[in-house]
């Protein structure tokens, strides 16, 4: 029979919660160590980390979203570690499958689209331009 | 006799006689697919009146004597592949209205040999799954059985395909989203060598593993596609400026003097015993003919293949996708408060979920703190992977495994377990990580459902994959049967 004991607490108020986890097992106590952030339960990612990575990639995320990809990407990256049991010592990262260098072309005038064409899908538009929102307000 | 289930082979032998017309075969199709696809749903759009316009010009061309194997022939071309006029939206609410300016490489191809476009086929959203639930507009219906999913992302043109609502259909495959749905609905799927067909105007995923390719009735009508859509173009940096061949050339039905490999890996715990059992018998067919089977081949990185595709494709989607800023096309928010809002609020209602999720993946993956450990450790095990494949093709001529580790799941089984969709590409991914190619060919059923087989070839070896495929089919006649639909 195997028991958990979780010990919860706040090192700083302010700071997400940890807690020490001890299991009572046929050899005994053991302790399991501490844990970082488990304010919704023991996850790779914090609700912070998701919404800042929200952020970087400037999408727009309901809490429902946020909470629900907490636990989806943790899993998944926790499922992920296994690839740092591969040795990659001294292995160079392979980009592209096929190597192909200095791409050129010559520099040769050729028909491209016109502006009607180019702004005929813009949801927004202004003599001949892409119409944008105020960059600096 | 029913026009629709011709092959391309079959229809272009009568229209090259005279004895049948473009139009009469495009009509029939047509038919066909007002018939079945209420219960299929492989196409976003159904393109009508461009099909029989074309199928006229077709015609003209014809009795003129100016004929290419693939002229008259109806095809569907997946939604991720532009359309010059014809609403291409992979899959996704960001390009529901979207209209291409201009055509894909591949579509002014077949434009040249006489296409004859039925419509656009449903695709999981910007080719981000395994079973086109993540179709923005609708699931579609694998066609052996309507309650299974038909993999994904090329969904609709497999089951469309294997319904025979378009004589070949084209796809694009990223981690097995041609093979996968290939196996899965019983047709011939083929990735090709990366490089081999131009990327130009196919919307981009994850643009070091995207590659377009064929779905069709049999190996004939792979070859020759291919030959019509392979080839050098400078518009996409990544191609390849190798000779073209003809394709059609290596198809013989023997299998004398080639040594085919089983890698063990592939053959992984959670596999489906009834796929092995198929699997066995079709390797057992493959020696009859002639090869020389190995069944000890290991490829030991393969169990890492999962994690490295799905840290290195999701974060070249996120690089990707980060255009969809609802500026220059696309969905875009127009009521909020700043430009950073109108950005955020277009992404957020514009992608479903798992293109959220990969965006976060990746975004995640290429982080500053994050990079080494898991973008530049999968580039690593990738080179690890393509040195195994490598390796193993210095003594043979090709690998043999299933497409998939089962037969076809149920619609609604795996959709809110991201994991467990993941784990349907374990056979085909590392192909794609390799930038080899692959062919997936009709093997077998379970309980009336179809088994893919792969075989898998060294860079640019489509030749041998095509007579493996050929020779198959020619002591075989899985690939001839039709789906009650």
């Amino acid at each position: 029979m195997l028991y958990s004991f979780i010990i919860l607490y706040s090192p700083i108020i302010g700071k997400p919660w940890r807690e020490r986890v001890f299991t009572l097992g046929e050899q005994g106590v053991k302790d399991e160590g501490l844990h970082d952030d488990v304010s919704g339960g023991e996850m790779k990612l914090s609700r912070e980390e998701v919404k800042h990575l929200a952020l970087l990639a400037r999408l727009g995320l309901s809490e429902a979203e946020t909470e629900r990809f907490r636990e989806q990407l943790s899993n998944i990256l926790e499922n992920f570690e296994t690839l740092q049991q591969v040795d990659t010592t001294d292995v160079e990262p392979t980009a592209h499958s096929i190597a192909l260098e200095n791409v050129l072309r010559d520099d040769e005038p050729a028909p491209s689209l016109l502006a009607g064409e180019v702004l005929a899908n813009a949801p927004s538009q202004e003599e001949d331009h892409f119409k944008v929102r105020a960059v600096l307000e | 006799m029913d026009l629709f289930r011709l092959t391309i082979h079959e229809a272009s032998e009568l229209l090259r006689r005279q004895e049948l017309s473009s139009l009469e075969l495009t009509q029939a199709v047509l038919d066909h697919i007002r018939e079945v696809e209420g219960k299929v749903r492989a196409f976003v759009t159904i393109t009508e009146d461009l099909a029989l316009q074309q199928a006229k010009a077709a015609d003209q061309r014809i009795r003129k004597r100016e004929t290419a194997p693939l002229a008259g022939i109806p095809a569907l071309i997946k939604d991720n592949i532009c359309t010059k006029g014809v609403r291409t939206t992979c899959g996704s609410r960001m390009l529901e209205n979207f209209i291409p300016p201009y055509d894909a490489t591949v579509m002014e191809k077949l434009k040249a040999c006489g296409i004859v476009m039925v419509g656009k086929a449903n695709m999981d959203e910007f080719a981000m799954g395994s079973s086109t639930e993540h179709s923005a507009f609708s699931p579609t219906h694998n066609p052996w059985d309507l309650s299974r999913v038909p993999g994904g992302s090329s969904g609709g043109s497999a089951a469309a395909v294997a319904a025979d609502e378009a004589v070949y259909a084209l796809g694009s495959d990223t981690g097995g989203s041609i093979r996968q749905p290939a196996g899965f609905c019983n047709v011939v799927g083929l990735k090709p060598t990366y490089g081999k067909v131009s990327r130009y105007g196919l919307v981009a995923f994850a643009s070091s593993l995207d590659q377009i390719g064929p779905l069709t009735k049999d190996a004939t009508d792979c070859a020759l596609v291919m030959n019509a859509i392979i080839g050098y173009d400078s518009r996409d940096s990544t191609s390849l400026p190798h000779p073209v061949p003809d394709y059609t050339r290596v198809l013989i039905p023997d299998l004398h003097g080639l040594r085919l490999g089983v890698p063990q890996e592939y053959f992984v715990s959670g596999m489906q015993k009834e796929v092995e059992e198929v699997m066995n018998s079709a390797i057992a067919k493959l020696e009859e003919l002639g090869a020389k089977i190995d069944w000890g081949v290991s490829l030991p990185h393969t169990p890492y293949a999962l994690a490295a595709y799905y840290i290195i494709a999701p974060s070249e989607a996120s690089a990707n996708l980060a255009r969809y800023d609802g500026v220059k096309y696309g969905f875009s928010v127009q009521d909020a408060e700043s430009m950073w809002d109108a950005m955020e609020k277009t992404k957020q209602f514009g992608f479903g979920s798992e293109v959220k999720r990969r965006i976060m993946l990746g975004t995640y993956a290429l982080s500053a703190g994050y990079y080494d450990a898991y973008y530049l450790k999968a580039q690593k095990v990738r080179t690890l992977i393509r040195q195994e494949f490598d390796q193993a093709f210095e003594r043979l001529d090709a690998l043999v495994t299933p497409t998939s580790p089962t037969v076809p799941f149920r619609i609604g089984e795996k959709v809110d377990d991201p994991l467990q969709m993941y784990l349907s590409d374990v056979c085909t991914l590392p192909i794609n990580i390799a930038g080899i190619p692959a062919i997936s060919l009709p093997a077998g059923f379970v309980d009336g459902l179809p088994v893919g087989m792969q075989v898998i070839g060294k860079p640019l070896s489509e030749e041998m994959l095509l007579r493996i495929a050929f020779a198959y089919e020619q002591a075989t006649d899985w690939h001839k049967r039709k789906p009650e639909i």
